[in-house]
């Protein structure tokens, strides 16, 4: 409201200064001039005028001579040539009662008075209030258990044949302070991958089960299960990507862009050959026989 | 090559010139050439009513500055001659300003007075400058006018000009006219602080 009152004056006194009433003084006739007898040019500051250099015309401006004005007016004092200083002086009084001078002419945002406090303004100082958005990285100190992997046949696998893995990784909370806040972040797991040594590769949106728990023979395979080419020893590794919320104290859950991917304990795989042979009997009936 | 050359540099300046050639027959330019590429039509583009009279600011303040030179040597004239036939400021003067001469004229003629020596001016600054309109131009500037060559004597060849006076004074300026004609309309004694140096 007071700065809207500046503005009021401050268009106020420039369009008095752009009236031919320039000077305050007569027009003081050559004959005069050449004797003495003008008024003498006084020191006075308080002339009621205001130095307006509106440049209007020009090959693109037009008529724009008003806002010209006003633009040019508010450099009062600058320039190439330093106008007259007393000409940049302006007796308007803005609204709480302090004259509108060369500051207000140049000010920019102005210097309208004080700030009220209220609706508008809230000058009270809010306690911090945490973030809506965290990331992964904010979330460094939280992180879900190290999931585990088992596989089957337990440490061995046949060439050829699918061996069937699986992870165990459950969704879980944790708390603790996040930025500077006691939150929760909780992690759900939302993919499982199994990757080998020798290329074989895998990945679920669940963790997978074993053979009896899905209700399949064994060597089936799986959405989990890898199938080696090559024998010998071989590294099955698995990770988990939990998808990751949080939630400050009191405040919703809100989700965290990203997955976080952790990986579970490698297994070492022996993989081997398989031949079939024809027996007469079982290992039961002649432990001695091949492959027994 | 050099034909298609040619045409290329022809058709690039004057690209309506190519296209009548092309209509009338390629032939002509082949054998012409260059050389006979004709004269650029005259532009089109030209509006003089609509460019301002003045390029620039500066522009309008020296003609301003014209035609104040103009009517201080009309004055000092005047004043030279005791303030007779003032109809000469006429020509440099309108308005309020005019009517202020005529007043200095007879003021030169009441006390029987003659100016010796001129007067002349510098100027403090261009105010303001509307010269959109070629018809409806007007110019403010601040101006210093300098006595201090110029005595006014009275019949007895007396200097009636007081020993103490400023020999410099600031003035406000207006001038106004046409682009034909600029005349003084206002000439307003500075009563602030002389700006003058």
């Amino acid at each position: 409201m007071k700065r809207a009152g500046f503005l009021v004056a401050l268009v106020l006194a420039i369009s008095l200064g752009s009236s031919p009433a320039y000077g305050a003084g007569g027009p003081c006739l050559d004959f005069d001039s050449i004797t003495g007898g003008c008024p003498t040019s006084s020191g006075s500051i308080n002339d009621g005028s205001v130095d307006i250099n509106a440049h209007t015309g020009g090959s693109t401006d037009g008529d724009g001579g008003a806002s010209d004005g006003g633009g040019d007016g508010g450099e009062a004092g600058g320039g190439d040539a330093a106008p007259p200083p007393d000409l940049i002086i302006n007796p308007a009084v803005g609204d709480d009662g302090v004259d509108v001078s060369l500051r207000t002419l140049t000010g920019g945002d102005g210097d309208g008075g004080s700030v009220t406090c209220g609706a508008i303004v809230d000058c009270t100082p809010q306690e911090p209030t945490p973030p809506t958005v965290v990331t992964l990285d904010d979330i460094a100190s939280f992180r879900p258990t190290t999931p585990s992997q088992t596989m089957e046949p337990d440490g061995w696998a046949v060439i050829g044949l699918p061996a069937n893995f699986f992870t165990i990784a459950a969704a879980e909370t944790e708390a603790g302070t996040l930025l500077g806040f006691d939150a929760r972040v909780r992690f759900t797991p939302v993919g499982y991958s199994w990757a080998s040594s020798d290329g074989a590769s895998a990945s679920s949106g669940t963790g997978g089960a074993s053979w009896a728990a899905l209700g399949v023979p064994e060597f089936t395979a799986t959405p989990t299960s890898l199938t080696f080419t090559t024998t010998g020893r071989i590294t099955v590794s698995a990770s988990v990507d939990y998808a990751a919320e949080f939630s400050f104290a009191g405040q919703p859950w809100r989700p965290i862009a990203g997955t976080l991917t952790v990986s579970a304990n490698d297994i070492i795989v022996t993989a081997a050959q398989a031949e079939t042979v024809l027996v007469a009997r079982d290992c039961v009936r002649n432990p001695s026989g091949p492959g027994c | 090559m050099a034909y298609r050359d040619c045409m290329r540099a022809a058709s690039h300046r004057y690209t309506l010139l190519g296209a009548v050639l092309l209509a009338t027959g390629l032939s002509t330019v082949a054998l012409g050439g260059c050389a006979a590429s004709p004269k650029p039509l005259p532009s089109a583009s030209s509006t003089p009513s609509a460019t301002p009279v003045f390029a620039s600011d500066e522009e309008a303040l020296a003609a301003a500055e014209e035609a104040y030179a103009a009517y201080q040597k009309v004055s000092d004239e005047v004043g030279h001659d005791g303030g007779t036939r003032p109809e000469r400021y006429e020509a440099v003067a309108i308005g309020e300003a005019l009517e202020n001469a005529l007043k200095n004229a007879s003021q030169y003629r009441d006390a029987g007075a003659t100016l010796i020596g001129s007067t002349s001016f510098s100027t403090q600054e261009l105010q303001t400058a509307e010269y959109a309109k070629s018809e409806a131009l007007e110019i403010v500037l601040y101006v210093c006018d300098d006595v201090s060559l110029a005595d006014i004597v009275d019949e007895t060849g007396t200097s009636i000009v007081k020993p103490d006076r400023q020999t410099v004074l600031p003035f406000v300026l207006t001038v106004v006219g046409s682009a034909d004609q600029l005349q003084v309309s206002e000439k307003v004694l500075w009563d602030g602080k002389n700006f003058c140096p």
